[in-house]
C-alpha cells in the first residue's frame, strides 16, 4: 500500500492538469472579486433592488463564498476525474494489478491521493478567497469561531463532492465520460431533487436542501443557523462514507 | 516445483460466451511456452486470468507452486494487449514511476534501457516512439524487479521484421539468464523459432500441450507406404528389420527410421505377401500440424 501511495503521489505531483485546474479556480476567484468590485463601484449602473440583494462584502464573507465563486467544486471534479481515469485510459492499471496489488489497495491509494489533492487545493483556494476579499472589500468583522467552523464543514462538503466524483469515475473509467459526469451529475441531481420537491409540495421538507450543492450554499452564509451547519456536516460525512463504500464495491469487481 | 504455472479446469465466461473453458495449463520453469491460437481463441483472457486482471468463475491457478496468487505475482512481469506506458513521459521517467511499485535502483533502470536498446533515446517522450520501441520499453517495465516469469501477449504484433528480430533476440537472451516465458501469438513461424513448449488453444480450450522436441518428432519426414493391409505390412517390416521405427495410419505404414534403399522395403513387403500401391517420402509441415489441430 505504501508503494502504491508513493506511486500515486509522484503522479499527482507531476500531474499538470491538477495545477491547471487549481490555476483556473484561482483565476475564477479573482475574476469574481473583480466583477463584484465593479458592481459595487458603479452602483448607478444598477438598480438599488439588485444591489440590496448582494451580501455585504468583506474578506470573511467573500472567503466563505470562495468555494461557490471559484467553481471549485466543478473544476476540482474534473481534476479528480482525470486523476482516476488516467491509469485506466493508459492501461497502466494492468501493470499495477498484474504485479499483485489488489483492487482495494489501488482504490484506496487513489482515493487518499485524490483527497490529499483536494485538501491541498482547498488549503490554497480558501485563504486566497479571504485574501482577494480583503484586497477588494477590506477585512471586516466576523465571529471567527463560527467562520472556522463553517470552513471546516465546507472542507467536509468538498470531500463529499470529491468522493461522489471519484465514485462516478470508478464506474465510467473513461476520462471523457467521467468529466462529463463530474460537470453534469451534480446539476442533474439538484434538478431531480427540485422536481421531486415540486411534486411533493411539502412545507417542512425540501429534498434538494439535502444535496451537497445545497450545503455549499448554506455554508457560504455567515448568518446560517447552527443546526443547519450540523445538518450539513452530518449529511456530507454520510455522503462521503456512502460514496467511498459504493466506489470500493464497484472497484473490487473491476476487470481490465 | 517443476511447473512455474499450473492451472486446473480454469473457466471464464463473459455472459453466455465462454472465453476460457476448463483450461489446464502447465508451464515448465526455465522454458519458453508458446501459446498458439487464432484471434479470439482465448489466449489473452487466459493470460489475464493468470495475472489477476480478470477473475475466473471456476478452476484453480497455481503460480510458483503456491495458491497465494497476489503474493507470487510480484515475481511476474507482463505485457498484455498493448504497451501500457505514460506517453507524456520519457522512457526513463516511465521506468522510474513503475520502480516505485517494483523497487529498482537508478543503475538498474539504466541497464534495463540498455538491455532493450533504448539507452540512446531514454530521454525522448514515449509518445514519439515507434511501436517497436514502445514494445521494448514495455518489456523493460515488465523486467523491473528481476521477475522469474514474463507473460507476453502478442509481443511481436505489428512490428516490422527488424523489430520482430530484436524482440525475439531479447527473449532468447533473457531466457538464457533463467527467465521463464509464456508468450502468446498467432504467428506460428515466430513462436516456432523460440518456444520450447507449445499449448494450442482453440475456442477457449487447450487442444494439446506439446514440447518442441515432440513437435519436431511429429513434424519430421517419414516414408509412407500405402498397402492393402497395413497391420500385416507392419508385421512384415518388423520381421524384416526388428529395429525399424514405424506405425500404421489407416491403410498406410509410416516409417520414421532412416531408409537407405526404398526398393529393399518394397521387396520385403512383396515377399511377405503384402500388396504395395504407393511408396513416397512425406513430411508434416509445422504449420499444417497446428492447423490440423486448431481446426483451420
Amino acid at each position: 500500500m505504501s508503494r502504491l501511495l508513493r506511486f500515486n503521489f509522484r503522479k499527482l505531483s507531476r500531474q499538470k492538469s491538477f495545477y491547471l485546474c487549481l490555476g483556473i479556480t484561482l483565476g475564477m476567484l479573482v475574476l469574481t472579486g473583480v466583477m463584484y468590485k465593479m458592481i459595487f463601484d458603479s452602483t448607478e449602473a444598477i438598480d438599488m433592488g439588485a444591489l440590496m440583494s448582494l451580501p455585504s462584502f468583506n474578506s470573511v464573507t467573500f472567503g466563505l463564498m470562495g468555494m461557490d465563486n471559484s467553481s471549485f467544486i466543478m473544476v476540482m471534479g474534473v481534476a479528480v476525474a482525470l486523476m482516476v481515469c488516467d491509469d485506466y485510459e493508459q492501461h497502466t492499471v494492468k501493470i499495477i494489478f498484474a504485479r499483485g496489488y489488489s483492487r482495494l489497495q489501488f482504490y484506496f491509494s487513489k482515493l487518499v491521493t485524490a483527497f490529499v489533492a483536494i485538501t491541498v487545493a482547498f488549503a490554497v483556494v480558501e485563504p486566497a478567497a479571504f485574501g482577494i476579499g480583503a484586497v477588494f472589500f477590506g477585512f471586516g468583522d466576523a465571529d471567527m469561531a463560527k467562520t472556522f467552523a463553517l470552513i471546516a464543514i465546507q472542507y467536509v462538503a468538498v470531500l463529499a463532492n470529491a468522493a461522489f466524483i471519484f465514485m462516478l469515475s470508478c464506474i465510467f473509467r473513461r476520462t471523457g465520460l467521467s468529466i462529463a459526469a463530474a460537470l453534469v451529475a451534480p446539476t442533474v441531481i439538484t434538478l431531480v431533487l427540485q422536481l421531486a420537491d415540486a411534486a411533493i409540495r411539502s412545507e417542512s421538507i425540501r429534498l434538494s436542501s439535502f444535496w451537497i450543492s445545497s450545503c455549499f450554499a448554506t455554508l457560504s452564509d455567515l448568518n446560517v443557523e447552527t443546526y443547519k451547519m450540523l445538518l450539513c456536516l452530518g449529511l456530507c460525512a454520510v455522503y462521503t462514507a456512502v460514496f467511498v463504500m459504493i466506489g470500493a464495491l464497484i472497484s473490487k469487481k473491476t476487470e481490465v | 516445483m517443476d511447473n512455474i504455472i499450473e492451472t486446473k479446469n480454469l473457466t471464464k465466461r463473459y455472459g453466455t460466451n465462454i472465453a476460457v473453458n476448463g483450461v489446464s495449463l502447465h508451464v515448465k520453469k526455465g522454458g519458453i511456452y508458446g501459446l498458439i491460437g487464432k484471434n479470439g481463441a482465448g489466449k489473452t483472457t487466459l493470460m489475464k486470468l493468470l495475472l489477476g486482471l480478470a477473475q475466473p468463475q471456476q478452476g484453480e491457478i497455481i503460480l510458483f507452486g503456491s495458491s497465494d496468487l497476489n503474493k507470487q505475482r510480484i515475481k511476474i512481469g507482463s505485457l498484455i494487449e498493448e504497451p501500457a506506458l505514460y506517453k507524456g513521459d520519457t522512457a526513463l521517467e516511465n521506468l522510474k514511476r513503475f520502480s516505485l511499485l517494483v523497487p529498482a535502483s537508478d543503475d538498474e533502470l539504466k541497464s534495463l534501457l540498455e538491455l532493450v536498446g533504448l539507452a540512446d533515446v531514454g530521454n525522448k517522450k514515449v509518445g514519439r516512439y515507434s511501436l517497436g520501441m514502445r514494445q521494448r520499453l514495455a518489456i523493460a517495465v515488465a523486467l523491473l524487479g528481476n521477475p522469474e516469469l514474463l507473460i507476453l501477449d502478442e509481443p511481436i504484433n505489428g512490428l516490422d521484421p527488424t523489430g520482430i528480430k530484436e524482440v525475439r533476440d531479447l527473449i532468447l537472451e533473457l531466457n538464457k539468464k533463467g527467465i521463464t516465458f509464456l508468450i502468446s501469438s498467432h504467428l506460428l513461424d515466430e513462436l516456432g523459432k523460440i518456444a520450447t513448449d507449445f499449448g494450442m488453444m482453440a475456442d477457449g480450450v487447450i487442444v494439446e500441450e506439446i514440447s518442441a522436441k515432440e513437435l519436431r518428432d511429429k513434424c519430421r519426414a517419414f516414408f509412407k507406404v500405402t498397402t492393402d493391409d497395413s497391420e500385416k505390412a507392419l508385421g512384415v517390416l518388423k520381421a524384416w528389420d526388428p529395429g525399424i521405427s514405424a506405425e500404421t495410419s489407416g491403410n498406410e505404414v509410416h516409417i520414421t527410421s532412416e531408409i537407405n534403399d526404398s526398393s529393399e522395403i518394397a521387396a520385403a513387403l512383396v515377399n511377405g505377401g503384402v500388396r504395395v500401391y504407393e511408396m513416397r517420402n512425406e513430411s508434416i509441415d509445422f504449420e499444417d500440424f497446428f492447423i490440423e489441430r486448431l481446426g483451420s
